[in-house]
């Protein structure tokens, strides 16, 4: 199988967008606007987070707010003099989106927090932990819910079963992220094994437990 | 609806490295819009985070509502159109038009071969780097699971 | 849909610092400069005056008087006390000064020496004033404080060359040659290696001889040394404040006769100094002064030479603490001079990802380059070793600090250092053994090879060679793919090509030996991009039985195939 038609290839999972269960957008966007367009996305790793903090980004424009989105990790860190220099530029009609909010230092979060106050529109964070600002909302994931994701993403694979997506979910301990992307090797690995019977004209091994 | 597309010279969407790449744009909008342009690119599609490289771009301003134009470009030495097991490289003419977002996309293929690269994988030499579920996936790929 | 790159805004590109922060970072660049230049002028003033002092004329004197006196200056309680007479423009003057500045000394030892050197009676030259003929000093002041100079002026360089980056006009923006010259940056940085490890050396060596050598040399010569009964004078504990904090020292000052003599003396071990540590100065203090007939140690050849403490101990080995810089200078030194780098500069990638920019990208690939390079693998082993001894070194001699002066009680909160410490001598012996791993170079010719070429590739080992069992030699090409999203990320391998080039057990084909290569056609160049890469391999393997296999990578640069079309060779 080529990468390009994996389907579970990163561009396609990047596609991919929040799912609600139990609110919608329209009612986290109310909320926001209670909060005074200041909080906090929670949750644990590969939860939805940036994914979410995405689409409300997109709902924000179309209701004509202006954004300014910041992205933060272990290979995007934020140097003071960086940070201050964002700040900067910022204008008060703006609303800042800092994703991951908890990768940066201590004293750039309380430059974010104090700066923000006076000189923008609000500040919504993506972080692991709660404690940063009000929550608006955390993410969180279900085995569930992955399947009905890769179903999305490819809706007949006969390596695919709910079995396995649910051992996948625990094993990683909800991270959607990581069950994704194994997904892409069981997806390679599950073609070729097929390619490979083809070729041979072998019947199909016996299932095993495993 | 606007209607934007690419034609190849001869239907032709097989390239060697060096070649010219030739064709025409039609465009029908429904509104005069500020510009279009072409742009030929490559991009990566797979298990890695997309990277994009942008080699020339054709831009047309005020084109108008209707009309066309040819294009020609010169291709590089590479990198080649490949896939593999993590990694796609797709070679592709991009028209766009703005303001708005109508695209339109022809891949082509660059290769010396005239057919994509096709890069297979050598048996157990596969490794993730903060892939946490090593022998756990290993595994799983070891042995068809219960319930396929 | 318009293909955009998923970024974020740390995309390497330096801005410059905003003003506020340029005025602070001002601030501390001045503080620099005007340190440095403070203690600049006053090192220019005393060397000014010492050299002033060389011009003082040399006068024949005889010494009248020369003894210790004992004041109560806590800080400085002996005092060499000195008369002399000499005859100047006809006139007999009295002089009484040693040297400019003398003020006595803690240790009665050092007052004695000075006695010794200028006995009563003894004629001797002393330099006199020309301006004043009744001032006049026996010793003049050094003019090596002039060398000392040199270090301030560092503290200058750093706060005006800081100043100045800062605040100076960025240069406009130049365009970098696709192929950068990294044989002339190699060679500046090998030198630049050279004068770090000579700088390590020299410390090293200055401060292994007094601090190290000398007390070793000289508590086995002790061993000779006449014991002679003594009787303790004075014993006490002496701290010593500095920035660093607090030390101790134990000072025992005792009399002894030899040879119907009677002579005083200070020294209590060949090592000296101070340390932290309150309650190990104050045992050996409490031994002394509840000794009932302590045993000092005469030089026979010097009676007015003793020590109490003679005779190896486990603190002398404190004394070696330089020598691992002095081995780390050394070694760097050899390795920085005679490394030989990269002969051919290291080939840029085939082709550079621009996203959103113009590239013109027939002038970024090369049809190949035909000089030879000789590879190097990205880690040495020696680095490796000397990364591993820096550490071990720190570690260890700051944690036995704590083992020799604490109680056997205290020692037991010390264990999961003493533990990490013992690990750490363990990692360095391992590196050491891997120091004697057989070293391969390798040499391609041509640097750089196009698909569907041919190639030589010559390798050789260094070192002991006929540990190997067998070699082999295979050329590999790797899919890297990096995904980032979210706080981490993700880098996954994939071997797409694995060819085995060269497989041997005869030792003489081990040891050094020659093969060609054609690169296959049908498959993909070098490509790197900032998430995706393609990479080429040439990776050595030397079995070696019940040791650490020789196991080195490295990286080649494989461009698209000539003109465009697949070589065809063999």
């Amino acid at each position: 199988m080529r990468a390009r038609d994996n389907p579970f290839a990163a561009d396609r999972l990047e596609r991919i967008r929040y799912r609600f269960a139990g609110t919608s957008l329209d009612e986290l966007l109310t909320r926001l606007d209670d909060m005074n367009y200041r909080a906090a996305i929670t949750g644990p790793e590969g939860s939805g987070k940036t994914t979410l903090l995405e689409d409300l980004r997109g709902a924000l424009e179309r209701k004509g707010l202006r954004t300014k989105l910041l992205f933060v990790n272990d290979a995007s860190p934020l140097p003071e003099a960086e940070c201050r220099r964002f700040l900067s530029e910022l204008v008060p009609q703006e609303l800042v989106l800092l994703d991951g909010a908890d990768a940066i230092r201590r004293s750039s979060w309380f430059l974010f927090r104090r700066h923000t106050v006076k000189h923008a529109a609000g500040l919504i964070v993506t972080s692991h932990r709660g404690g940063l600002l009000p929550t608006l909302i955390e993410c969180s994931t279900t085995p569930a819910l992955l399947q009905e994701i890769v179903h999305d993403l490819t809706p007949q694979s006969p390596a695919i079963s709910p079995t396995l997506l649910e051992d996948l979910h625990r094993h990683h301990h909800g991270n959607l992220r990581a069950c994704l992307r194994d997904l892409y090797d069981v997806h390679t690995q599950s073609d070729c094994i097929q390619l490979r019977l083809q070729n041979t004209e072998v019947p199909p091994l016996p299932s095993v437990d495993p | 609806m606007g209607k934007l597309n690419i034609e190849l010279n001869d239907a032709k969407n097989a390239f060697a490295p060096g070649e010219q790449v030739e064709g025409r744009i039609e465009w029908s909008l429904d509104a005069n819009p500020n510009a279009l342009t072409l742009s030929l690119l490559w991009y990566t599609s797979g298990k890695g985070t997309r990277d994009v490289g942008v080699l020339c771009t054709k831009r047309i301003d005020s084109p108008g509502a209707l009309g066309s134009d040819r294009f020609s470009f010169t291709l590089p030495a590479g990198p080649y159109s490949f896939s593999g097991k993590l990694i796609s490289l797709i070679w592709a003419l991009e028209l766009t038009c703005t303001p708005g977002s109508d695209t339109v996309r022809e891949e082509i293929i660059v290769s010396p071969t005239g057919r994509e690269i096709l890069l297979t994988s050598v048996a157990g030499q596969s490794e993730g780097k903060n892939n946490q579920s090593g022998p756990f996936l290993k595994r799983i790929l070891g042995v068809p699971y219960a319930g396929a | 849909m318009r293909i955009v790159s998923c970024r974020g805004t740390g995309d390497g590109v330096s801005k410059p610092a905003s003003i506020l922060g340029r005025l602070g970072l001002s601030l501390f660049f001045l503080l620099f400069f005007a340190m440095g230049s403070l203690f600049e002028v006053f090192i220019l003033r005393e060397a000014g005056r010492a050299l002033g002092q060389r011009a003082w004329k040399k006068t024949p004197c005889t010494i009248v008087t020369s003894e210790v006196r004992e004041r109560s200056d806590s800080e400085s309680p002996y005092a060499f006390s000195i008369s002399y007479r000499y005859d100047c423009g006809g006139k007999t003057h009295n002089g009484s000064v040693y040297k400019r500045g003398y003020s006595g000394s803690s240790a009665y030892s050092a007052a004695q020496d000075l006695v010794q050197r200028y006995p009563a009676g003894q004629t001797t030259v002393c330099h006199v004033n020309p301006a004043n003929a009744d001032e006049a000093v026996l010793k003049r002041d050094s003019i090596l404080i002039g060398l000392v100079a040199l270090f301030p002026l560092l503290f200058v360089a750093i706060g005006a060359g800081g100043i100045y980056f800062l605040w100076r006009r960025p240069s406009p923006a130049q365009a970098k040659p696709i192929a950068p010259m990294v044989i002339g940056a190699k060679t500046k940085s090998k030198y630049a290696a050279a004068i770090f490890f000579a700088v390590f050396a020299i410390a090293g060596g200055a401060m292994l001889y007094p601090l190290g050598i000398r007390p070793i040399a000289r508590t086995l010569d002790a061993d000779s040394w006449t014991p002679t009964p003594c009787k303790v004078l004075r014993a006490e504990v002496r701290s010593h404040d500095s920035d660093d904090g607090t030390t101790y020292s134990a000072y025992i000052l005792y009399q002894y006769e030899f040879e119907g003599r009677t002579y005083k003396a200070d020294r209590y071990d060949f090592l000296g100094g101070s340390s932290s540590g309150y309650q190990g100065k104050a045992r050996i203090v409490a031994q002394y002064q509840s000794a009932v007939a302590p045993i000092c140690y005469v030089n026979p050849e010097d009676p007015s030479e003793a020590v109490l403490k003679r005779g190896f101990h486990a603190k002398l080995l404190l004394a070696l603490f330089p020598l691992p810089f002095l081995l780390v200078g050394v070694g760097g030194l050899v390795y920085a001079v005679r490394g030989k780098g990269r002969d051919a500069s290291r080939p840029a990638a085939s082709t550079e990802p621009v996203p959103d920019r113009r590239v013109d990208s027939l002038s970024v690939l090369r049809a190949g380059d035909a000089r030879p390079a000789v590879l190097r693998p990205r880690f040495s082993v020696s680095g490796k070793l000397i990364g591993a001894v820096v550490v071990a070194v720190f570690w260890n001699g700051i944690i036995s600090i704590f083992v020799f002066n604490t109680s056997s009680f205290e020692k037991i909160f010390l264990l999961p250092f003493i533990a990490i410490g013992v690990g750490l001598i363990g990692l360095v012996a391992y590196q050491f053994l891997a120091l004697f791993n057989p070293r391969p170079a390798l040499e391609l010719s041509p640097a750089v090879i196009p698909l569907g070429g041919a190639a030589a590739l010559r390798w050789s080992f260094a070192g002991q060679v006929s540990r190997i069992t067998e070699f082999t030699l295979t050329l590999r090409g790797i899919e890297e793919a990096k995904y980032r999203k979210g706080t981490s990320t993700y880098t996954d391998k994939n071997t797409f090509c694995e060819m085995e080039l060269y497989r041997t057990s005869d030792l003489a084909e081990i040891a050094s030996g020659q093969v060609g290569l054609v690169l296959p056609g049908d498959t993909m160049h070098s490509f790197s991009a900032e998430n995706n890469k393609i990479i080429w391999t040439i990776e050595i393997r030397g079995d070696i039985e019940r040791w650490p296999d020789v196991k080195e990578s490295f990286e080649i640069e494989v461009t698209p195939a000539v003109n465009g079309r697949q070589e065809r060779h063999g």
